[in-house]
């Protein structure tokens, strides 16, 4: 299984900036359906600190508890863009912290030199999820977290 | 209508199982990672003692540690408040597996330099190890005016494993086997080399705080030695990029020939100090 997909967040507060990027997700698609699905090791995304990766893993995702974030969906317009692509919206479940939530991603996918290269960026909220971030750092981490994903995909055989 | 009713539930019982087997298909032919664990222990301290934990390649760690007065010091010396012990630590992380320290107690005016080194990491997935392993070596030398002694006497030496295993994402204990040398000995029932097994442990009892207590068992001490094991019990409060250790010790001495060997008082006798560790990290 490639791992083509490349998976950012981002934390914006007035004091200070938070990213992470995980270079270890996975990702199935089904050409004939446009089903698509993710799968992001949440012990992949790096830090820059050490220490933010390491409150990360263990206070905020518990990523012993729950290793992995999943995303299965659907394109839902998948009939109108599947010869080279464009603009999509992709229906499905978003599992973070062994929550799932039901909603819609807006992205991009098209068909280049033999790849479907897909590109997305959508909010999550923290609390939808159940990760609570404690009062002393609300000034640090934004209640609202940016998710980019970009990649190539790995078409289904 | 009922038909169309049956056409589409059926359709989306058939999408969601596709979309499921899709995921599974993925689950499947996942490689597989070597996951190391990570946060055995919230600082690279128990209480007294090393834990498996070194700080991360380029990050200073720095330690101030305080040992109070004895709680039974009574209301003058406002139960041990009056008198302080402490000392300064400053860890560095060469890599994030191999760190060298400097430190200073004004307790008998000793300094430290020592390295610690992470030599087996316990993890699972692609590879699988149950136990952590590192090393610790820390040379000590007493500054102190009230003893005459030369300064090759004046050093004394110990050398640690930290075997530990993060048991559950609560539980982590750590078993030490310690070896500390002293060069000159001080009163008459000392000896010079000197093994202790300490044992030590952590349950974290909410997400940024944990329990921790140490034992350090002398082996090899004299019976009627006026010196006692030590026994330290605490809490690690996590907050950012500070770790607070706030614990109940009967060890007044922070460095590795005192704490392990040198504790004078009891807890029967209400011979303990409460204390403090504070650590931040700075990224450098």
């Amino acid at each position: 299984m490639s791992r083509n997909v490349q998976v950012k967040f981002l934390s914006e507060t007035p004091i200070e900036d938070i990213d992470a990027t995980n270079d270890q997700v996975s990702s199935l698609f089904d050409t004939s359906t446009g089903q698509i699905v993710f799968q992001v090791p949440i012990r992949g995304f790096h830090f820059e600190i050490a220490l933010m990766e390491e409150h990360f893993n263990e206070n905020y995702m518990e990523s012993e508890e729950f290793p992995n974030s999943t995303l299965q969906g659907k394109i839902e317009n998948w009939e109108e863009v599947n010869s080279e692509g464009g603009d999509v919206v992709v229906v499905g479940e978003l599992t973070i912290h062994g929550i799932t939530v039901n909603r819609s991603f807006d992205g991009n996918i098209k068909f280049e030199d033999g790849n479907w290269i897909v590109q997305s960026e959508f909010a999550v909220n923290a609390e939808d999820f159940g990760i609570k971030i404690p009062k002393i750092v609300r000034g640090q981490i934004a209640e609202t977290i940016v998710v980019m994903v970009e990649g190539i995909l790995t078409p289904r055989k | 209508m009922m038909r169309h009713f049956i056409l589409v539930a059926f359709t989306l019982i058939a999408t969601s199982g596709f979309s499921q087997d899709l995921i599974e298909e993925l689950l499947l032919d996942d490689e597989k990672d070597i996951h190391y664990t990570s946060a055995t222990f919230k600082d690279t301290r128990i209480v007294n003692l090393q834990s498996n934990e070194t700080p991360s390649a380029g990050v200073l760690h720095f330690v101030i540690m305080h040992r109070f007065g004895t709680l039974n010091s009574g209301l003058y010396d406002l139960f041990g408040l009056d008198n302080a012990e402490m000392k300064m630590s400053f860890d560095y992380g060469i890599t994030d597996d191999i760190a060298i320290s400097l430190a200073r107690s004004n307790f008998q005016k000793t300094f430290e330099g020592s390295i610690k080194a992470k030599l087996l990491k316990q993890c699972t997935g692609a590879k699988n190890v149950p136990i952590s392993i590192s090393w610790y070596s820390v040379a000590m030398y007493t500054n102190s005016r009230s003893f005459d002694f030369t300064h090759v006497q004046r050093m004394s030496y110990s050398h640690q494993a930290i075997i530990s295993r993060k048991v559950s994402k609560d539980l982590s204990l750590a078993l030490v086997p310690s070896f500390v040398h002293k060069n000159i000995v001080d009163q008459p029932y000392e000896i010079h080399d000197n093994f202790v097994l300490g044992i030590g442990g952590r349950y974290k009892i909410a997400t940024r705080t944990s329990l921790n207590v140490e034992y350090n068992y002398r082996l090899n001490a004299y019976q009627d030695e006026e010196a006692y094991d030590g026994l330290s019990i605490g809490f690690d409060i996590e907050t950012g990029g500070h770790v607070f250790q706030l614990h109940v010790t009967n060890s007044a001495g922070m460095f590795e020939r005192s704490f392990l060997t040198e504790n004078t008082g009891t807890w029967q006798n209400g011979d303990i100090f409460f204390g403090f560790n504070m650590s931040r990290v700075f990224n450098l």
